[in-house]
């Protein structure tokens, strides 16, 4: 694939701000529960 | 469990417990679909070739953006307009915004990443691309508005009004920066920041699945923030009193031993 | 209507005898945006030619940050002496203060820019073809910066960190007034008025439309505690 380190960053990038915003508010969300549960 | 004190409509739809989990499933399945339509299935670009591919991320994600800020809108009004006053519209708008500054943030690296191979520039100053840079300073002021109110219904009204503000400069800001750029027209060898090709075939449906799957993405991230949000809420107080002690635990490993003699 | 205006008035003619008093607009903001035109010069080089042409828009983006700071001001002296509890009490129409603050920071501005606009003149050897373009444009992109500014004023009075957080507030939102004051003051220099009436218009639409938000918005947000 021509230009592939660009195309490859940009998929990349996609994945990694999604499902790392998920993760992120998932973290966040399992620490509200153990406060709530304390 | 979120929204089992509300009774709502909106309160029962985000409290339904099977909702993460499917639609978990389907953002990361769509997604995984999406690459593989668009990093091989799709035929390269005849004029742009490979680096188009990246238009399959690129075009779905700013619909996300625009959509997430109109949610935020309409979620403002709502809680503004007295019939319709509720938290839950306030966490809506919160949620939503988020979403949409990050989907603007990375619609400006995607345009970035798509530019450069085919135009040579990092960044052109294109209608559209000011624009967006705009919209991305108006929510960044959002959320940081929204961070420095601690008093819960101050906030849900301050923000409430600072989301109508955004919205209605939009389109100001639209023409304006519209206007101004019609008047530059030199730049013949930059396509006047249209990077939009002929699509047919399998690369329209490559795009409109892409469509699809950061719609439910989008659906995600919402349930889960709007969530988040409402926990949140419960005890603001508590989650201080929380961090804090983290703060000393870091810096205090071993708790000084009492009464050693 | 009669007793709107004058309300409003009175909030007004409060916070211009509060400057007169206290001169933070002359003594500071002023020097403040005379300072920033000087620093342009520096960034920018007076021996390459470029000044003359770029002087609408270092001039503008001079009076912006003054803007900033006036708007910050108006909405800083209500917070001592609880002067905004006062406010509250005093049953006035909220549309009145809200007007009355925004009309008293347009005034303050305009001021602040002819003082600077013949600065600028001087500084930057610029020549004017059309004056009233260039006043006309001055008053309604004032106006604009001075009606939204007011609006965000009141959404972060209050708050410690208002300092910070009303640039990255406002500054966004005017940008279509820096565009539309920048390339109707260019046409006025130039001596092509015509170029300006989009701009006018873009402006005088951005003013009507942010004075009538901050007159609904004022209310509800001065109602809380």
């Amino acid at each position: 694939m021509e230009n592939a380190g660009y195309v490859i960053t940009g998929w990349v990038l996609t994945g990694v701000a999604l499902l790392g915003y998920a993760a992120e508010v998932a973290r966040r969300t399992r620490r509200a529960r153990r406060l709530i549960d304390d | 469990m979120t929204g089992s004190q509300d009774g709502t409509r909106l309160a029962r739809v985000m409290g339904k417990g099977w909702l993460t989990p499917v639609l978990a499933v389907l953002t990361v399945g769509s997604l995984a679909i999406l690459a593989v339509l668009g990093l091989w299935v799709a035929p390269p670009d005849a004029l742009q070739g490979d680096a188009q591919r990246l238009m399959y991320v690129h075009v779905p994600v700013v619909m996300v953006a625009y959509l997430a800020f109109g949610v935020t809108t309409l979620a403002s009004v709502l809680y503004l307009w007295k019939r319709t006053r509720h938290p839950q519209w306030d966490r809506l708008a919160a949620a939503s915004a988020e979403i949409g500054v990050l989907t603007t943030a990375l619609t400006l690296a995607l345009g970035s990443l798509w530019g450069r191979p085919v135009w040579g520039v990092w960044w052109t100053w294109d209608a559209r691309l000011v624009t967006t840079a705009v919209l991305l300073f108006l929510y960044l002021g959002y959320l940081a508005l929204r961070r420095t109110i601690s008093d819960p219904d101050v906030r849900a009204r301050r923000s409430a009004f600072a989301a109508l503000i955004a919205f209605v400069d939009v389109p100001i800001v639209h023409y304006s920066v519209e206007w101004w750029r019609s008047l530059h027209q030199e730049s013949t060898l930059l396509p006047d920041g249209r990077l939009d090709p002929q699509i047919e075939g399998d690369m329209l449906i490559a795009l409109l699945w892409g469509i699809g799957a950061l719609l439910i993405t989008y659906a995600y991230l919402l349930v889960q923030r709007y969530r988040l949000a409402a926990l949140e809420e419960g005890f603001e107080g508590r989650a201080l009193e929380a961090a804090i002690a983290e703060r000393r635990a870091e810096a205090d490993p071993e708790p000084a031993t009492v009464g050693a003699s | 209507m009669r007793r709107l205006v004058s309300e409003l008035a009175l909030v007004a003619g409060k916070d211009l005898r509060i400057e007169a008093r206290s001169r933070v607009t002359t003594n500071q903001v002023l020097p403040f945006a005379g300072m920033v035109l000087l620093l342009f010069a520096f960034a920018l080089d007076p021996d390459r030619g470029l000044l003359p042409r770029v002087a609408p828009g270092l001039f503008w983006v001079a009076t912006l940050l003054a803007g900033l700071l006036a708007v910050s001001r108006a909405f800083a002296i209500e917070g001592e002496n609880g002067a905004r509890d006062g406010l509250r009490l005093s049953g006035l129409d909220p549309a009145a203060v809200y007007l009355g603050k925004a009309a008293s920071v347009t005034l303050q501005l305009l001021a602040l820019e002819a003082v600077l606009a013949a600065g600028m003149f001087l500084l930057y050897d610029v020549e004017v073809a059309n004056v009233g373009l260039l006043v006309l444009s001055a008053g309604l992109a004032t106006a604009g910066v001075a009606a939204a500014g007011s609006v965000y004023g009141a959404l972060a009075a209050g708050l410690r960190v208002r300092e910070t957080l009303l640039p990255l507030l406002l500054l966004p939102v005017v940008a279509p007034v820096m565009l539309g004051a920048t390339r109707a003051w260019e046409a006025a220099l130039s001596g092509a008025p015509s170029e300006a009436w989009p701009w006018v218009q873009v402006m005088a639409v951005f003013a009507v439309i942010y004075t009538a938000l901050g007159v609904v918005a004022f209310g509800p947000l001065m109602e809380e505690s």
